[in-house]
């Protein structure tokens, strides 16, 4: 028989063995638990080769793949921190960079950070590779309160100003399968392509000189003519092929491209090279430029104003007596566009590819006389020398006189200051006017479409380095009929030899829309401002003879 | 500097499974149709699954190129502001399609107060359903290629506050963070609270002992 007594017994005897159980588990637990702690795990990945030709494009975060460097910051801890920051430092090249800030990291959080300098120019001094370090710095605010840093480190290599590499595919560890895989990088090519440069500028204001100021952007007539001229020009001037070398670094292959200022220098270039030389003087007269490349082999391509392709094979230019015709060029690229293999090419569309923000690189400044220290010489030399003693002859002032002979087409005359400040190339049917004071003078075409104006200000002396300072000041001036400025174009740059600014505009001109570029140089302490005009409609067709104008632009003394 | 991070990568994934740009026709438009479906972990994780569906010559066009699928995985190393692990691609005859598989770290922030996801350009917000976004994307690939699809975007369990930015395009949610749970806080009370609860039963049981066993 069961008492009373002994049932209560049970009772705690169960209630204590249940409680026991539950005790055990509950500080099982306990213990296990893992005590409070804040903790981050900083990755830092870099892609360990930099290309100086290209330092602008790593500061741009639209070009998402392009990071030099990459936080992967993981919370692996048991609390969230606060505040957290990363910055960034590429050391010589590229100070603290701004911090973001992630107010709360969850413990299993991952942030991924990425990181886009703006990296100085100094870089575009190196001729060869460079190490340095990369730099991340990691700051917190942990579970107490207290600000806690997280430093990395990681080497990288600024390859020279004049080293391409192909692909960011490494052939250890990545699958490299194809054509598309090793040119991956391509699209950078279109820096070297350097239209801006006042070398190529020039060079291609001789060209016009050569084509009879063809309007290249006009038909395809016009542009041919103008591809013509520049293929004899380069052909003239003992530019050839040679041979490439090219190197690998790590598992990527590198080759050595040369700007087309190296090219004219040093009248020589690989396939690359005169392709790229030949894209940029065209590109700069206005003729839509493409490099196509192909296994072993790049050549450059021309969009003409009519839509159509073609090629030209820029390796037959072989030096003096030897090149071959343009036409034959432009037969053999032509077909060599034609015969294009699916997925054994890539075409590298400059001006569409410039316009999603791959500029060409900041080059040191040369000399405004340095094509003919070169020895680039302009077949028309000796009829502008001609035209030039006879400006001496005639009275002071502005004069128009007569062209060089041309190839046929329209004719150029020179455009001078009184005082002998500057001078430049317009079409000889263009009118030209010219201030009492002679502060400034003008040009247009007879239909009032097109135009040059040339503004001096001489009230003081202004120091070089008011420059910024002056452009700001000429802008705001013109403030009220400008429309949009072109910022990319709104750089230093050489004009005749002098600093200067050259910014392409839109503005209302006499209450037309048009298109333009304002070039503001200092000169022997006066301020110098090229206004080059067109209506927005008639722009195309005077892009070029807009352009050849800028570059026959020389600076004086008086 | 501020830099937009996406979630999606359509455009990533099909460039992967395009040719070269140029290699085609470009008059015979090629369409991919994509869904996506993206559900966003309680840690701003993504559990990304992708299907792109071809049309049947242009998938046997693709398969007889021995396209390594995983070249995916090569690709998205350089992606931006996001990485992924345990990536899958497999393909599927009969559908004409690839799938991928892929979980993504990055891209959604954790603002403190609430977490933000900004859309890629392209995709077009259609409708918020419960804790479930809906957009559509078209995207023109060039080289005679070009994207259209859908796309899900599903919250983590427990957050309130969905919500579309049109401006920033932004998807924004509010998940607050509960620190350790609240069973983890209790483990030593509830030790202690057993504990007591076994002594002082333990004694009852010992003072309610029978008799006869006491005279023993």
């Amino acid at each position: 028989m069961i008492t009373g007594n002994t049932a209560r017994r049970a009772f705690y005897v169960v209630i204590a063995i249940i409680s026991l159980a539950l005790m055990g588990v509950c500080a099982n637990r306990w213990i296990s638990a893992r005590p409070p702690e804040t903790s981050l795990d900083v990755e830092l990945q870099t892609k360990g080769v930099i290309m100086s030709a290209v330092y602008k494009v790593y500061g741009k975060p639209q070009f998402q793949n392009q990071w030099v460097g990459r936080s992967i910051v993981r919370n692996t801890g048991t609390e969230p921190v606060k505040n957290m920051k990363i910055a960034y430092k590429i050391v010589k090249y590229c100070d603290w960079s701004n911090s973001p800030v992630s107010p709360l990291v969850i413990p299993g959080q991952t942030v991924v950070n990425c990181f886009y300098p703006i990296i100085s120019d100094e870089c575009t001094q190196l001729t060869s590779a460079t190490p340095t370090k990369l730099l991340v710095k990691v700051t917190y605010i942990d579970n107490a309160g207290r600000e806690q840093t997280i430093e990395k480190d990681a080497r990288i290599e600024f390859r020279g100003r004049n080293e391409f590499l192909f692909t960011d595919l490494d052939y250890a560890r990545d699958i490299v399968e194809n054509f598309a895989d090793f040119h991956m990088n391509d699209p950078l090519l279109a820096a070297w392509v350097t239209k801006d440069d006042p070398v190529v500028e020039q060079f291609v204001g001789i060209a016009q000189q050569v084509a009879g100021g063809a309007a290249a952007a006009a038909s395809d007539e016009h542009a041919l003519k103008l591809m013509d001229a520049a293929w004899k020009l380069l052909a003239y001037n003992g530019i050839s092929y040679q041979t490439p070398s090219a190197e690998t670094s790590g598992f990527s292959m590198i080759q050595h491209v040369k700007y087309p200022r190296d090219v004219l220098k040093n009248k020589s270039g690989t396939c690359i090279d005169l392709a790229i030389t030949y894209a940029a003087l065209l590109q700069s007269a206005g003729i839509e430029s493409l490099l196509v490349n192909i296994p072993g082999h790049c050549f450059p391509a021309f969009r003409l104003p009519s839509g159509n392709l073609v090629g030209v094979e820029a390796t037959a230019l072989r030096g003096p007596g030897s090149a071959a015709t343009f036409e034959d060029a432009l037969k053999r690229g032509t077909q060599e566009l034609a015969s294009l293999k699916p997925g054994e090419f890539t075409i590298v569309d400059i001006q569409k590819i410039r316009e999603a923000g791959i500029t060409e690189p900041q080059l040191p400044e040369l000399p405004a006389d340095v094509l003919k220290a070169w020895g680039i010489r302009n077949p028309f030399d000796q009829q502008e020398e001609k035209s030039e003693k006879r400006a001496e002859r005639s009275a002071p002032g502005t004069q128009e006189e007569a062209a060089p002979a041309s190839t046929g087409g329209r004719g150029m005359a020179r455009l001078s200051h009184p005082q002998g400040i500057f001078t430049l190339m317009v079409p000889d049917n263009w009118q030209a006017a010219t201030s009492a004071d002679g502060s400034m003078i003008g040009a247009q075409d007879p239909a009032g479409r097109a135009g040059v104006d040339v503004t001096l200000f001489a009230d003081r002396f202004y120091q070089p380095n008011e420059l910024p300072y002056v452009t700001q000041q000429v802008y705001s001036n013109f403030a009220k009929n400008l429309q949009s400025l072109n910022t990319l174009r709104c750089v230093g740059t050489s004009l005749g030899g002098n600093t200067a600014i050259r910014t392409d505009v839109t503005f209302n001109y006499q209450g037309k829309p048009s298109r333009g570029s304002f070039i503001v140089s200092i000169q022997n302490g006066k301020i110098i401002v090229l206004t080059t005009r067109a209506d927005a409609g008639a722009y195309t067709a005077f892009e070029s003879i807009l352009n050849s104008i800028i570059a026959s632009y020389r600076g004086g003394t008086p | 500097m501020k830099k937009a991070s996406y979630i999606l990568f359509a455009l990533l994934v099909t460039a992967c499974f395009c040719p070269v740009a140029g290699a085609v026709d470009t008059s015979q438009i090629q369409t991919i149709n994509t869904r996506e479906d993206i559900a966003i972990r309680p840690n701003g994780d993504l559990d990304y699954a992708a299907t792109m569906t071809y049309n049947v010559n242009e998938y046997n066009r693709i398969k007889g190129q021995n396209v390594n699928p995983y070249r995916l995985v090569r690709d998205v190393r350089f992606m931006g502001e996001g990485i992924c692990r345990d990536t899958k691609v497999t393909s599927d005859d009969a559908q004409n399609s690839y799938q991928i598989k892929s979980i993504i770290s990055g891209p959604i922030k954790n603002m403190g107060n609430h977490w933000d996801a900004q859309m890629a350009p392209g995709y077009d917000f259609v409708s918020l359903s419960g804790d479930t976004m809906a957009f559509t994307c078209a995207f023109d690939l060039g080289a005679g290629y070009k994207i259209q699809g859908k796309a899900y975007v599903k919250t983590p369990p427990g957050s309130t506050g969905l919500s579309w930015d049109p401006e920033k395009r932004t998807i924004r949610y509010r998940l607050p963070y509960s620190g350790r749970g609240a069973m983890e806080r209790l483990y030593p009370t509830l030790t202690v609270l057993f504990g007591i609860v076994f002594i002082i039963s333990a004694l009852a049981a010992v003072r309610t002992r029978p008799r006869e066993n006491m005279r023993l």
